[in-house]
């Protein structure tokens, strides 16, 4: 089901956990919400599952307005941080609750708690109690518990955090499959951009209660729409100037303090357009490239750190004090010391005004 | 080697300690099988010579201690009834939902149980009185249960307040209302601290005196505690009957803590 969020504002006493949002999750799209710790993403989270009410704005499930809808009447299901399983209980009791309390037939709990057991792999799993589980167990019966119910929303809360490195990418790649599968609605927070990029076919970036940017990951990773997300999509991290637009020789350029750099002429149009002059010049690590000789644009630096990453290798460059991330294939014989002439490829650079 | 002298050491003081605290038990329970001469026999016999069951019978026969131990029974599974279902909810109240003056209360609760039970005895007395409760059991459960009850809401309160709060919620997405909530989930995972409010709560309740000694004056409402007292008149002690009955009031109060043993392990346990 499509969810709604309505110009909606939260406040924690005197902080803003969550500034006049307004957000669409399209039906049977899977949504990560992504953004640092304390951004307000969780909060937005549990916004729409009911276990806070938001202090202005609206928020539609469907097309019901379920402001004042209970957690339990908006048929959503929630996988936490901590998993939250009941401890006392066996995995085979932690996942037919929700159904017991709905009223469900005991034939038909046994059925769909087993299917759903079978679908995640998860069955002799099922007369264990919680301490017995491992975390990625733990996270199974959890999602488990949430998906029994066929729930027309599935809200997520960080739910690969707590696992190691090797199973998160792997449960990673189960989710997708579960949810290309099912179809359900999927709204998923997250602080790690890559977990958000593999997973999401959209991703809303928060940063301070507000809204960033919203867009497929591509649209995301290529079309930054301020420097903050710049910055908090892709490793390593975007390379950022403060600089000032000027003119000089008729030819538009922008001074960082550390080198001139003229616009290509494509530029030129959007360049004049921008109704500020202090802006933040920026280029990923990716499209950074190494010319042999001296030419326009180009620019000089030394080659200071190279961390050899296997199929790529990350060189941090010194251009006077200033450090630039480089990111060049591994078979590039590169030496700490050299100094080397780079460029930005011309429609990769990013102009952000600076706040 | 030096950690096997502390290791000594250590086990050296703690059967030292265990047997300071046991000898007057162990000399209690042997003399209650001993007869009335050899309890005073000099010198004294450790193991007793004339192994009679006397003293126990005479506890039924003469002290009135069958209507006694219905009494003390009525009264310490009340107390630790009331105490721990009330108890616990308000301190689950406590724990999850803060209202104007919440801090308050909850201070003043814990100064009631600063008072001096003592202290209390008087003027609870006098309204027992005007209620026409005195010599009831029901004023005795009452007098325990006011210094019990702040006691429980502390301890349960500090044991929810550890409690993640992402359980209740996954509850409540699943469509649990906060009472269920209450009594299926955060009840069940609290038992390590309802065993211990449990026997707490019994124990106090069982032992109690001055409650007892203060509202009861005949067998209607007489614990086993006053029955005990009432055993040293102004012309004999029964040292004997007196021996036994500190034996049987001791043994419910041993049996519960071995019967909530394995909950407090599990507290141990339970990582949270």
């Amino acid at each position: 089901m499509r969810v709604y969020l309505e110009k909606v504002t939260k406040k924690f006493g005197k902080t803003m956990a969550v500034g006049n949002i307004s957000l669409e999750i399209k039906d049977k799209s899977f949504l990560a919400l992504l953004g640092p710790s304390g951004c307000g993403k969780t909060t937005t989270l549990r916004l729409i599952a009911g276990l806070e009410t938001p202090d202005t704005g609206n928020i539609y499930i469907g097309d019901t307005l379920v402001n004042d809808v209970p957690p339990k009447d908006r048929n959503i299901a929630m996988v936490f941080q901590s998993y939250a399983l009941y401890p006392h209980m066996i995995s085979y009791d932690n996942i037919s609750l929700p159904l017991k309390i709905r009223k469900v037939p005991k034939e038909e709990i046994r059925e769909r708690v087993h299917s759903v057991a079978e679908l995640l792999r998860i069955e002799e799993l099922l007369d264990k109690k919680p301490t017995q589980l491992s975390g990625g167990q733990k996270q199974r019966v959890a999602l488990a518990r949430a998906l029994v119910r066929k729930p027309s929303v599935f809200l997520m809360d960080e739910p690969l955090s707590n696992l190691d490195a090797q199973l998160r990418v792997y449960m990673r790649t189960e989710l997708k499959k579960m949810h290309r599968k099912l179809k359900i609605t999927t709204i998923f927070v997250t602080h790690d951009q890559a977990e958000a990029m593999a997973l999401a076919e959209r991703i809303a970036i928060i940063n301070q209660g507000t809204l960033q940017q919203v867009g497929s990951p591509e649209e995301i990773y290529e079309n930054p729409e301020n420097a903050f997300v710049g910055g908090f999509i892709g490793s390593p991290p975007m390379n950022m100037w403060e600089g000032k637009i000027a003119e000089k020789n008729r030819e538009l350029m922008i001074e960082t303090g550390f080198f001139d750099y003229t616009f290509p002429r494509s530029w030129k149009e959007s360049v004049e357009k921008m109704d500020y002059n202090d802006v933040i010049f920026s280029v990923r690590p990716e499209d950074i490239t190494t010319v042999k000789q001296k030419e326009p644009n180009s620019i000089k630096a030394v080659v200071d750190v190279i961390e050899q990453m296997g199929r790529e290798l990350v060189v941090t460059l010194l251009i006077g004090n200033a450090q630039v991330k480089m990111v060049a294939p591994s078979n590039r014989s590169l030496h700490i010391g050299d100094k080397i002439n780079i460029k930005f490829k011309e429609d990769k650079i990013h102009i952000f005004k600076k706040v | 080697m030096k950690f096997s002298i502390t290791k000594w050491a250590s086990i050296f003081v703690l059967i030292l300690t265990v047997i300071v605290t046991l000898f007057p038990v162990v000399w209690m329970a042997l003399s209650s099988v001993k007869s009335k001469e050899e309890i005073f026999s000099i010198p004294p016999t450790w193991i007793p010579k004339t192994f009679t069951l006397r003293h126990y019978e005479d506890l039924f026969t003469r002290f009135n201690f069958g209507r006694l131990t219905i009494n003390s029974t009525i009264i310490a599974v009340g107390v630790t009834v009331i105490s721990v279902v009330i108890g616990s909810m308000a301190a689950y109240g406590f724990s999850r939902y803060s209202f104007r003056g919440s801090g308050m209360l909850l201070a003043f609760i814990l100064i009631a149980r600063m008072i001096t039970p003592a202290a209390l005895v008087i003027p609870l007395f006098t309204m027992m009185r005007a209620f026409g409760l005195l010599d009831t059991i029901v004023s005795i459960m009452i007098g325990i249960t006011i210094i019990n009850l702040p006691f429980v809401i502390w301890i349960m309160k500090t044991f929810f307040d550890g409690l993640p709060k992402e359980v209740e919620e996954a509850a409540e997405v699943d469509g649990m209302s906060p009472i269920r909530t209450f009594w299926k989930i955060v009840v069940p995972t609290a038992m390590p601290a309802i065993a211990t409010v449990v026997l707490f709560s019994f124990v106090t309740a069982w032992v109690d005196f001055l409650f007892g000694i203060s509202f009861s004056t005949t067998a209607a409402s007489m614990p086993l505690t006053v029955g005990i007292s009432n055993m040293q008149t102004g012309y004999e002690i029964y040292w004997g009957p007196m021996m036994a009955a500190g034996v049987y009031l001791t043994l419910p109060t041993l049996i519960l803590a071995f019967l909530l043993q394995k909950y407090f392990i599990k507290g141990l346990t339970m990582g949270y």
